[in-house]
């Protein structure tokens, strides 16, 4: 992203998106699907459980799913399991927001490594909903599908592999940079390797 | 297999096309949308708050079964609370439910329990000010205890 775009105040249109929104507690729906009319999306997709979800992503493309950990016949992170392991090729790889109150010691790292592309912890106030979506559409990370994992690669910064171990990912570097040989440069001579240079012909 | 060059999502190709809302825009729209719902939610979230006082009664008797249905109504509770914008009713659901994933084995503290499910209605009628965060203070130092 350009230096300019990341000073362009974001301006979120979601209209004609499908989304869906798979959630358990009634009260909840209606207050979610509010907060997406007022970003644009006036018709979502509304599922109340796992099965009823899995049964419209097999159906149609959709561009962002919703969910929350808790549902009546199954639990969040199983739902983006299953959904990440599907043969959905429209829809295994959609951008998924799980929502969370508690979780429980046992399912942290269930969460962690389900295949959401976001957790969201609640309270989710539709401020933290509209920035979260945008920071999801500004997601870059790339999707991962491996035999341990599938989902959005869980790595945030790319720091490289830690010291001593040898990388798993392609773009890793396998090279050791080693101690310092010399001084380290000057900032005039830091400074004069990017400076324009009048060329002698 | 990682592939090194995922292509964009459709919500990343469309989400900032012209004619979007920006977030001052966005939150003007819905907050004029969830008015009319605020009513609603309180009233389901009293409701939470009275069963929760129900299975109280009955936890000693019945123990950790009861417990697991304890922890996903205070759960909800943290869904309803958020959308209300009581911060410290969050965190004293938040506290509550701790305790009930903490003790869902043998060993469930039903005195700490019980001074959490009394406290909510208690934190429901209070603004959020320092008496209600005093009260979440208590829990949490109650929790830890536990």
């Amino acid at each position: 992203m350009t230096a300019a775009a990341q000073q362009r105040p974001e301006l979120l249109n979601l209209r004609g998106l499908s989304i869906l929104l798979l959630q358990g507690s009634d009260i909840e729906m209606v207050m979610l699907v509010q907060v997406l009319g007022g970003l644009g999306c006036w018709s979502p997709v509304k599922c109340t459980s796992g099965q009823e979800a899995m049964l419209v992503l097999g159906q149609r493309e959709i561009d962002m799913v919703i969910v929350d950990a808790g549902l009546p016949d199954q639990d969040g992170y199983t739902f983006i399991q299953t959904l990440r392991r599907s043969g959905l090729a429209a829809n295994r790889a959609v951008p998924i927001i799980l929502l969370a109150g508690h979780i429980r010691t046992a399912d942290v790292q269930r969460a962690r490594d389900c295949g959401a592309n976001l957790i969201l912890v609640k309270p989710a106030t539709p401020q933290i909903i509209y920035e979260r979506v945008a920071w999801l559409a500004r997601d870059t990370r790339p999707f991962i599908d491996c035999p341990a994992y599938c989902g959005p690669d869980r790595r945030f910064q790319r720091l490289g592999p830690p010291l001593g171990t040898k990388g798993r990912r392609a773009g890793d570097l396998a090279g050791k940079v080693g101690e310092a040989t010399e001084p380290n440069m000057s900032q005039i001579e830091f400074d004069t390797l990017f400076s324009p240079q009048r060329a002698t012909v | 297999m990682t592939p090194s060059n995922t292509p964009p999502s459709r919500l990343s190709r469309l989400a900032f096309r012209p004619g979007g809302a920006s977030l001052e825009q966005a939150m003007a729209t819905v907050s004029t949308r969830l008015e009319p719902l605020q009513e609603g939610v309180r009233h389901e979230l009293d409701m939470v708050i009275e069963q929760l006082h129900q299975d109280c009664g009955r936890l000693a008797s019945e123990g950790a079964s009861l417990a697991g249905a304890m922890y996903e109504r205070s759960n909800l509770l943290i869904g309803l609370a958020g959308w209300f914008g009581s911060a410290p009713l969050v965190q004293a659901a938040y506290s509550l439910c701790a305790l009930l994933d903490r003790h869902a084995t043998p060993g469930l503290d039903v005195a700490a329990i019980s001074l959490h499910v009394q406290a909510l209605p208690v934190l429901r009628s209070l603004p959020n000010h320092e008496a209600a965060q005093a009260v979440v203070d208590g829990l949490k130092r109650v929790a830890a205890r536990a």
